[in-house]
């Protein structure tokens, strides 16, 4: 029994996800995207498919006894911890990819979090559009992204922004085109570590939801804090009138942890795409390593400037905008927020720095 | 506690102090060819210990890299192992460095009863990278072998066989510059043998490099008997031929021809590159650490390292003999003759 699923994101990427069994270990990968189902026949960009299937590998090169790859393909395993899964990517360079996956229980919920990620990443800046590691909301269709690293307080921007009238482009992850525009990237919140979830969302869960909430939370107590179970919440569920699909981008703010709060511009625009490249980097570990081993067997192809064009992409859509850089102290207090709203409202661009 | 000090034909100095009594010198320090007695004035001074790090006013990067002006302190772990570092003076001056990997971890992993073998791939190997740049020397990943001052180099990713085709050339009377590393400096190859007493071991006791249970007993009881090793190791040669080998799913070995040798440097760039995330675990690069500090303290007008890198690299092979060539990716004995063919028509 298959079951086939397309995803049109804005009409700028098409996905197709289809896999050759249902599992419940599939809940995930059943929302992660679910916000851009679409049931329209589409031209996907990218087709994704799970599924047993032995590769031919024959006259492969090898890399690091690692990749094997030809001409267009590649094919690698990969872990982490007891979840194993292999991927063959046919026409990396081609306008249609396809990706067959083959992984065990325990990596299909793992799959979704960065190997799809990436090689959306890979295909969207094909296209000209950069998939950012921030999360983004709009004002009055004035754009903003807040890059980070995870837990420095992307997502507890955004919700609280939301909460103040703001749309919803992504918690995790937003897109930039090159045209100055920022395109809505929605995954389901990530708030592992977040429990009291219902305080900072603000809304009414139904008795199901709540009772799971409980129980996680409870887990969590008794094993001190050791096991914590993440729950699926779809932004477009939790705020259905507040989800945005693209604006033109206007302001993009970097979080950084640090001792005290601060906002300060910065001026300095290689300095910040700089910073923004190494926070989508970081998130990519999987994508770099597999890049450079094609890169090494094909020095010609089409990949070999990958992150060059990525910068380009970035340099293209933060033209022109207010670029500033925030540190945020461990525990976020509301005040922090209270400060970042009033820069955010403020028209002009300021030099002053608040500090609490 | 034992200190030693290394000595990188003057380009860097090292010390390590805090060394366990029972450290075995080519696992826990293998680059002990170029230990010395004694030093005073080391570019990096390493101290492995306990300690207790002060982390107030640090720009945070994922829980685990706490960045301080010229300093940082990170929690890393990679396939169970945790440990902990703090790289002061990792912009400039003199780098100081206190490193403790925690014994409670040591059960999850055999090789993890020593943590210096850690330190030196995780911390100390991205920043003696990262610092011979900066003085114009290049750490290849590479396999060397020289006769008469001349260097031959064998380039490539793992299972290129890298380390056989070198034993096999020492047999040939070459002498050996390093099986894994090499360093690159004024197109003049300096020897960086790694780990030689394992080395010597493989080449006299085993058939080829894999290691059974057996061999890794007998391999045990070889190193702890801690005696020198004899295998003729050069001091430094001139840099003329180069192969980059690419392994492939054939019989035989085969030429690529190159359109231009643009192609080659960049194979050797990425040949670097991809160091960093091979053997390690999924979404983890060794040498995050550099990145992380980086990201927190971004420095103005400074030049992408994958630039510098491309300049060092072009600048190395510029006046040597290159060929790239396809390499089974099962030994066999074809190979060897190929090769050897190879390194006499270029020489």
């Amino acid at each position: 029994m298959g079951c086939l699923k397309s995803y049109n994101f804005h009409d700028i990427f098409f996905l197709q996800i289809y896999r050759d069994i249902k599992t419940p270990f599939d809940t995930y990968l059943d929302a992660v995207f679910a916000y851009y189902e679409t049931d329209q026949p589409i031209e996907p960009d990218l087709i994704v498919s799970l599924q047993t299937h032995h590769p031919d590998l024959t006259n492969c090169f090898w890399v690091d006894g690692k990749y094997a790859i030809r001409e267009n393909f590649i094919h690698y395993e990969n872990r982490y911890k007891s979840a194993r899964w292999s991927l063959s990517i046919e026409g990396l360079e081609s306008a249609q990819t396809t990706v067959r996956i083959q992984a065990n229980l325990l990596a299909r919920p793992v799959l979704a979090g960065e190997t799809l990620i990436s090689l959306i990443r890979y295909k969207l800046a094909q296209k000209g559009y950069a998939l950012l590691h921030a999360s983004g909301v709009s004002i009055d269709d004035k754009g903003l992204f807040f890059a980070a690293r995870g837990g420095v307080g992307k997502t507890i921007t955004a919700i609280s922004s939301v909460r103040r009238g703001a749309r919803l482009y992504g918690d995790d992850t937003v897109i930039l085109g090159k045209d100055g525009k920022m395109y809505g990237f929605a995954v389901p919140f990530n708030l592992r570590f977040t429990y009291d979830i219902k305080k900072l969302l603000g809304v009414q869960f139904s008795w199901k939801t709540r009772v799971e909430l409980a129980l996680k939370k409870l887990i969590s107590i008794m094993s001190f804090g050791h096991y914590r179970l993440f729950t699926i919440l779809r932004a477009d569920k939790v705020f259905p009138k507040a989800m945005g699909r693209s604006t033109t981008l206007t302001t993009g703010f970097i979080f950084l942890r640090g001792p005290k709060f601060e906002i300060e511009d910065e001026p300095n625009r290689s300095l910040f795409l700089h910073q923004l490249m190494h926070i989508v980097r970081f998130e990519s570990s999987e994508l770099i390593g597999m890049l450079l081993a094609y890169r090494h067997i094909f020095p010609h192809s089409s990949v070999v400037n990958f992150w060059d064009q990525f910068y380009q992409i970035l340099e293209s859509a933060t033209e022109g905008i207010r670029t500033s850089r925030v540190t945020i102290p461990k525990l976020y207090k509301p005040e922090y927020f209270e400060n970042l709203w009033q820069k955010i409202s403020q028209c002009e661009p300021s030099i002053t720095t608040s500090t609490t | 506690m034992r200190t030693v000090y290394y000595n990188l034909h003057n380009l860097i100095k090292i010390r390590i102090s805090g060394l366990s009594r029972f450290a075995l010198k080519d696992l826990n320090c293998k680059w002990h060819h170029f230990e010395v007695p004694s030093q005073v004035n080391s570019d990096i001074v390493v101290e492995i210990a306990p300690f207790e790090p002060n982390l107030e006013g640090a720009t945070v990067i994922d829980q685990n890299y706490f960045c301080f002006p010229n300093k940082i302190y990170f929690t890393d772990s990679d396939k169970g192992l945790e440990w902990q570092t703090e790289i002061s003076g990792i912009e400039e001056g003199p780098v100081q460095i206190r490193f403790w990997a925690s014994p409670k971890n040591r059960m999850k992993l055999p090789w993890a009863f020593f943590p210096e073998m850690v330190l030196h791939l995780y911390v100390l190997q991205p920043l003696i990278e990262k610092i011979l740049l900066s003085r114009g020397a290049l750490l290849l990943h590479a396999g060397g072998v020289t006769k008469d001052g001349r260097a031959t180099l064998f380039i490539g990713r793992g299972q290129t066989y890298k380390t056989t085709l070198t034993l096999r050339m020492l047999k040939q009377g070459f002498e050996l510059l390093g099986d894994d590393f090499v360093l690159i400096k004024d197109k003049k190859v300096l020897s960086f043998p790694t780990s030689p007493r394992f080395l010597e071991f493989t080449r006299t006791q085993l058939k080829d490099e894999r290691l059974n249970a057996w061999d890794n007993c007998r391999l045990a009881s070889y190193l702890i008997r801690q005696k020198a090793h004899q295998l003729p190791i050069a001091n430094s040669a001139e840099l003329s031929q180069a192969f980059l080998l690419i392994s492939q799913d054939t019989d035989s070995c085969r030429n690529i021809l190159e359109k231009n040798r643009e192609s080659f440097y960049d194979r050797i760039l990425t040949n670097q590159l991809l160091e960093s995330t091979s053997y390690v675990s999924y979404r983890y690069r060794i040498g995050q650490f550099l990145e992380a500090y980086d990201l927190a303290f971004p420095k103005a007008g400074k030049k992408p390292l994958e630039a510098e890198l491309m300049n060092l690299i072009k600048a190395s092979f510029q006046d040597a003999a290159i060929e790239t060539l396809t390499i089974p990716s099962s030994f066999n004995k074809n190979i060897m003759p190929f090769i050897q063919s190879k390194v006499e028509a270029l020489a």
